[in-house]
């Protein structure tokens, strides 16, 4: 994926033949409560899920960076929950055998090297966006993760097109509906300074005229 | 085949020692020839009084490479679209509401082609903020205003330099005449004429005017020819005769009021006309010419988009070097090919506050590309009107526009009522052998219908600002 999928541009890319959006949707809600729990190790998760999707042993520099990434000063427990649920989605043989995860994993170095790129990529875009647990617990919340994943993995849940795809992301998307809301409120804001500028006697005295329309 | 029988003039030559350097069949080196194409090149090669050929060689092109060439005059055909255009789509649709709101809903974005966006129209402009970029400052806003002819007036936000732009298009497009505009302390630069019951006048510096370092601005004056406008009688003609202006900007009404003043002994030296806002009938342009002598410049444009185009000789309407780039559309909004009529869109860069993709004029004209650039062909002033004949066909006001054009009319106004009933209010010019009589019973050819013609000599007659010069009542199943 090229762009940020919270980009107000739309991106339109992805395998088609993804996991179907209804399983990997089900699959949160049946997510293990332990993935909240601090105890339990993100780094060490994914390390696990590497080697049962095809035998990589991650090496140290990988494991380094994703140390990094999950220390992230901000929103550390949210980074913490969502690689949990991300590795949880991605055991399902029904997630990642699809034809569409298949054929991304070709792209990306085999399938553990996917999975890295989303378990990445999940931090980035959502990291923060909605407390912990909603992801589990709230429809719209599961659909939102749901399709994240299927952007970050570069595959189009079963049976959608790109555009539709698309168009549903963004509908879900808090990143993206928090930049619609910022930029629907600089434009209203715009218009009322515009309306204040013209109003103004200075505006109203306008400029010499050179020609006639 | 002939070959040499000489030697090459010199040892280094030996390159050209005649076919010393084949390598090829004549079906590799016209790939895709036939048997008629070879004896057609066989047919110069071997005549007896050919030259003596040093070399054999031909184009070397396979199919797939005529193709390619193929494409490559296409695009050497089709108008090419100016790169700041693209550059245009992007930046709007990060700065400006409407496109942001595009983008947003997927309906388009940074690199969506031209010709895929939808157009924009007057009414859309009603918006007015939805089409200001969020990013330029507002504190140089001028409230510009359009009346337009149809529909409610609009309020456009325009920058100062925007606006002075058109005085240095109206001295590069005066210049180009071959006019000379240079400042004279002793006469008004520029006046810009108009002629209605109540307007702005004012007297203005032209500090935008290009000249020599230290000359003094040239002065610049609004006025209205409109008697009331003026504290006493004579006034006018005093001021204008005094002001002697170098550039008459002004519209095609105003214009033949002045022209009148002028016959009755108003003397005026412009070193050049410039029309705007209407169309000008080639029987003004000539008149101006007979009067004056001097160069008439017919400028189109709108107060949205400025000025688009413009003609020096009546022969269609030169595009303006500014960031404009046309394009002409049937009603569906597909692009018609050039030299066929259709509606004029553009797609204007010049206005900080007001960066327009694809708005539609609502004039018509048809498109070529010649010498002189981009030339738009018999242009109309807004949508044309449609009128219903005797027979229950509708034909356009641009026939019309022609009709009466051809009898010398200066300015008119066709109305067709609910009935079907035509009047023409004709106004010929003064001085000329005009028969509005004829011009009427033209209409009513055309229109297989008696047609009652009234005859104005006063210019306003027609009606204050733009006249609307067809209008139809006549419906459907009239």
């Amino acid at each position: 994926m090229d762009r940020r999928p919270d980009d107000l541009e739309p991106a339109r890319a992805g395998q088609s033949d993804g996991p179907a959006l209804a399983a990997l949707v089900h699959r949160l809600t049946l997510a293990p409560p332990d993935l909240f729990e601090p105890f339990v190790s993100a780094s060490a998760l994914v390390a696990d899920v590497a080697v049962s999707l095809d035998g990589t042993v991650l090496d140290r520099p990988t494991l380094r960076a994703l140390d990094a990434d999950l220390q992230a000063p901000a929103d550390r427990a949210s980074r913490r929950a969502l690689v949990g649920l991300v590795c949880w989605l991605v055991v399902d043989p029904a997630v990642h055998g699809t034809p569409g995860v298949r054929a991304a994993a070709a792209g990306a170095g085999g399938l553990s090297g996917w999975f890295l790129r989303v378990v990445e990529g999940v931090q980035r875009v959502l990291a923060g966006q909605r407390p912990e647990r909603e992801w589990v617990q709230a429809d719209d919340a599961r659909e939102e993760l749901a399709r994240a994943f299927c952007r970050l993995g570069g595959v189009l849940p079963a049976g959608e097109r790109a555009e539709t795809a698309d168009d549903r992301w963004l509908a879900v998307s808090s990143a993206y509906q928090r930049k619609v809301v910022q930029a629907m409120a600089v434009e209203a804001a715009r218009a009322e300074e515009l309306a204040k500028a013209l109003a103004e006697q200075r505006a109203k005295e306008a400029a010499a005229q050179y020609a006639n329309y | 085949m002939r070959t040499t029988e000489g030697a090459v003039p010199d040892p280094a030559l030996g390159e050209y020692a005649a076919m010393g350097a084949i390598a090829l069949s004549d079906a590799e080196r016209w790939p895709t020839l036939d048997a008629a194409g070879l004896a057609g090149v066989d047919a110069w090669r071997s005549r007896l009084d050919a030259p003596v050929w040093v070399h054999a060689t031909g184009d070397r092109l396979d199919s797939a490479d005529l193709a390619a060439l193929e494409h490559t005059r296409t695009r050497l055909a089709e108008p090419t679209e100016p790169t700041w255009v693209a550059e245009l789509v992007a930046r709007v649709h990060a700065t400006v509401p409407r496109w942001r709101r595009a983008a947003r809903e997927g309906r388009s974005g940074p690199t969506t082609p031209l010709r895929d966006l939808p157009t924009t129209s007057r009414a859309d402009l009603a918006d007015a903020a939805a089409h200001v970029p969020v990013d330029v400052p507002l504190d140089r806003v001028l409230e510009g205003s359009s009346s337009g002819h149809t529909g409610a007036a609009l309020n456009v936000p325009l920058h100062p330099v925007s606006v002075a732009a058109d005085l240095v298009l109206l001295q590069h497009l005066v210049a180009a005449t071959g006019a000379v505009w240079r400042p004279d302390p002793d006469r008004l630069g520029l006046v810009n004429l108009v002629d209605q019951r109540a307007s702005f006048t004012y007297v203005s510096a032209m500090t935008a005017f290009g000249r020599a370092a230290g000359q003094p601005a040239p002065v610049m004056a609004r006025l209205n020819l409109e008697r009331s406008a003026w504290r006493a009688d004579g006034d006018r003609e005093r001021y204008l005769a005094a002001a002697d202006p170098q550039v008459i900007s002004t519209s095609t009404l105003p214009l033949l009021r002045l022209l009148d003043l002028v016959r009755d002994g108003l003397d005026l030296h412009p070193v050049a006309v410039v029309n705007g806002a209407t169309d000008l009938p080639p029987a003004v342009r000539d008149a101006v010419t007979a009067t004056w002598g001097c160069p008439v410049v017919d400028l189109y444009g709108l107060r949205e988009t400025g000025p688009i185009a413009a003609s020096t000789d009546g022969d269609g309407h030169v595009v303006v070097p500014r960031r404009v780039w046309v394009e002409v559309l049937d009603e569906q909004g597909a692009s018609v090919p050039d030299g066929q009529r259709g509606e004029v869109v553009v797609t204007v860069d010049e206005n900080p506050y007001l960066p327009l993709l694809r708005y539609r004029t609502g004039d018509t004209a048809a498109l070529v590309r010649d010498h002189r650039g981009t030339v738009l062909i018999g242009l109309e002033g807004r949508a044309p009107v449609r009128f219903r004949a005797a027979d229950g066909s509708w034909h356009s006001s641009i026939d019309a526009t022609q009709l009466l054009q051809a009898y010398g009319l200066a300015g008119w106004e066709l109305v067709q009522d609910a009935d079907g009933s035509v009047r023409l209010t004709a106004l010929p010019l003064v001085g000329v052998p005009v028969d509005p009589a004829a011009a009427g019973e033209a209409i009513g050819r055309w229109l297989m219908r008696p047609v009652q013609v009234d005859v104005v000599t006063d210019p306003s007659a027609l009606g204050p600002g733009k006249p609307r010069r067809f209008r139809c009542d006549a419906q459907e199943d009239s």
